[in-house]
């Protein structure tokens, strides 16, 4: 699993709703304009369908910058 | 859908990614039973039953028509049913039909014969407050009608029936009952956060949960049920899930590995009929194919409880019904 692939992942979905959003392992992703419940959705089902780990609202509300999401993910697919 | 409390592209993620483009609302004086109840009827009727055979009748929802009485009661004595009617109401919602399925079919074993009915249906619209976005424009109201008869001859129903109570509060109506009684103020709404307005008698859905729940939770009571049955996922014709969301189907259909053509979906146009999900699908869908021959099919309900259900049935030329719209 690696880092770059998991924020053009997130990037993509982003964009969707904003062509000009782009993502660093730094961004605060929930503070973003563009994010929403239903965009938390299209995000978990995209990690669920590319990593096999499923999150919910609480694993998000735990993560603060895109780089939190990563290492959440990466560990939970270890666990 | 003309809706104002979302913007454009909150409507497109509802049509787009769930799935859900119309939606079909009773009006203010129709319940759940009496959907139910023109189901029965011309179900009753298509089969040709006399009402003095059928001993078991058992009504499926969260939508009562009465705090009490039981609305299987009512429906009893409204059909015209004989006495000699076991009828009772079972509170489930996402995971009724499966649940049902195995409640006749159980009463009719232990029987050793008779006929019994299902009546499954909610009017969801009821429950959930039109200020609240989160739920708003996803839920339609639908009854059902299905008819069980005791054969000897018939092949085995499996069925994998699981709850998880911890979940509770994911899809929740908290007042209104014993635990929250009616109060002055149970219908005062209020902002619990933008978008999201809604009194104690509404609807509560967590969405983000029960997509969890749903794909962690359906795969492996699918896998249980195939193995338990030993058949493979090829030799099942149809694959019907519960009508909820889009994505959580298509994520579930590729944790196992199924055909889109196997799993028929009406989330389209009937958005989630939530207890009747299952079988307007099965009438929409494949009330034609089921009524020609032989066909094996796996029904997974999943939702409010947390409750989820699956059952493998076979089905032999089935009478066929289509959809009625009231």
């Amino acid at each position: 699993m690696e880092l770059k692939a998991f924020i053009q992942l997130l990037e993509n979905e982003f964009q969707v709703e904003d062509e000009h959003c782009t993502l660093q392992e730094d961004t605060q992703y929930r503070s973003l304009g563009v994010w929403s419940s239903m965009l938390a959705l299209i995000v978990i089902v995209q990690i669920t369908d590319t990593y096999d780990v499923v999150l919910d609202e609480e694993d998000i509300k735990r993560t603060t910058t895109v780089r939190d999401l990563y290492e959440l993910v990466k560990q939970k697919q270890q666990a | 859908m003309d809706y104002p409390y979302l913007s454009d592209k909150e409507k497109q993620f509802i049509s787009k990614s769930i799935g859900i483009n119309k939606r079909r609302i009773a009006p203010d004086g129709i319940t759940a039973s009496d959907l139910c109840f023109e189901a029965a009827q011309k179900l009753v009727s298509e089969l040709a039953w006399s009402k003095d055979e059928i001993n078991i009748l058992v009504f499926v929802s969260q939508t009562p028509d009465y705090i009490t009485p039981n609305t299987a009661s009512v429906l009893q004595h409204r059909l015209g049913i004989s006495q000699q009617c076991l009828a009772f109401d079972v509170n489930l919602g996402c995971s009724a039909y499966p649940y049902g399925l195995s409640i006749v079919a159980g009463l009719l074993q232990n029987m050793k014969g008779g006929k019994g009915l299902l009546l499954v249906g909610d009017k969801s619209s009821q429950l959930v407050s039109e200020e609240d976005k989160s739920a708003a424009l996803l839920f339609s109201d639908a009854g059902s009608a299905t008819a069980l008869e005791y054969d000897d001859q018939a092949p085995n129903m499996w069925f994998d029936l699981c709850t998880d109570g911890s979940g509770a509060e994911s899809l929740m109506v908290k007042g209104g009952a014993g635990r929250h009684p009616f109060h002055s103020a149970s219908l005062d709404k209020t902002e619990e956060s933008p978008g999201i307005i809604r009194s104690e008698l509404n609807l509560i859905l967590k969405g983000l949960d029960i997509f969890k729940f749903s794909v962690l939770k359906v795969p492996p009571s699918i896998r249980n049920i195939l193995e338990a049955a030993s058949v493979s996922k090829e030799n099942v014709d149809y694959f019907v899930f519960h009508q909820a969301n889009q994505l959580i189907n298509k994520t579930i259909s590729k944790k196992l590995g199924i055909d889109s053509d196997k799993v028929p979906q009406t989330l389209g146009s009937f958005g989630n009929s939530s207890s009747a999900s299952i079988p307007v699908t099965l009438s929409s869908e494949l009330h034609t194919t089921l009524s020609r021959g032989k066909h094996r099919l796996i029904l997974a309900g999943f939702g409010v409880g947390l409750s989820w259900g699956t059952a493998i049935i076979e089905t032999d030329s089935l009478a066929d019904i289509p959809l009625i719209e009231l």
